[in-house]
């Protein structure tokens, strides 16, 4: 059974070094919430994952970004939450596809909106948003086309 | 973390046996390697993906890149023993159709 409420949290620099400790965190998102299916498991640390690629990407430039998550599993619903203080992000969500098959990059945040239910992106006081959500699969509706 | 263990087997294929996440930090290191390979004239190159806990688009990418170089070459890159969630991400994108996920390095190694 899914856990009543988890949530877990990580701050620190947006450098290459926090994906281990997003891959941590997740990992005891995981440990916390014994009833999650393979499926939600390996959808929902896809996008999450791709999401912290991207940020720590577009912020390679600068030492001085900070980022936080928020990570929340409910008996319905997983979601994440990033906030940074980096550059804003030039994205279009509406229209994110998939590159052409032999493209070696571009795939991150296609890959991310393809695994989860909803993503959002904003700007506001000189920082960055991200919200992700995933149903869980015994709460998913009909598939999308 | 990842680590790379690479043997040439029956005298001129590569396999690199990846253990750990392939990730954006990772991604580097495996094109390192699959283009020393093809430096060396030892390919096919074969990477045993069983070890693979996770796989990120930028780990994608890589042997994207790696199947460029090895064809450029005249040669060819295989994938073998990809765990569920590696699957997952090559079924989403479409790479299964370029790329051929094979059970295991034997199967790999002996492909037409």
């Amino acid at each position: 059974m899914p856990p009543s409420r988890a949530e877990l949290t990580f701050a620190g620099p947006a450098q290459g070094g926090c994906l281990d400790a997003i891959h941590d965190l997740m990992d005891r998102l995981w440990r916390a919430d014994q009833g999650v299916t393979d499926t939600d498991r390996t959808m929902f640390t896809t996008a999450v994952l791709e999401v912290a690629n991207n940020i720590v990407t577009h912020n390679r430039a600068s030492s001085d970004v900070s980022i936080s998550l928020a990570l929340t599993a409910d008996p319905t619903l997983l979601r994440a939450e990033f906030c940074d203080n980096g550059s804003p992000a030039a994205v279009d969500l509406e229209t994110i596809a998939l590159p052409g098959a032999f493209a070696e990059s571009g795939r991150g945040l296609a890959l991310a909106r393809m695994t989860l239910d909803e993503l959002s992106y904003e700007r506001a006081d000189c920082m960055n948003r991200w919200r992700l959500t995933r149903h869980r699969s015994a709460h998913r509706g009909p598939p999308h086309d | 973390m990842i680590t790379f263990d690479t043997t040439v087997a029956n005298g001129a294929a590569t396999v690199i046996e990846a253990t750990g996440r392939l990730d954006m930090v990772a991604a580097p290191k495996l094109k390192a390697l699959i283009q020393s390979a093809v430096t060396k004239g030892e390919t096919p190159v074969v990477i045993d993906l069983s070890g693979v806990t996770f796989m990120d688009s930028t780990g994608l990418a890589a042997l994207i890149s790696g199947l460029r170089v090895t064809r450029q070459a005249g040669s060819d890159l295989r994938i073998a023993g990809a765990t569920s969630q590696v699957l997952s991400v090559l079924q989403m994108t479409g790479i299964d159709r370029i790329i051929q996920p094979y059970a295991n390095i034997d199967e790999a190694l002996h492909a037409a």
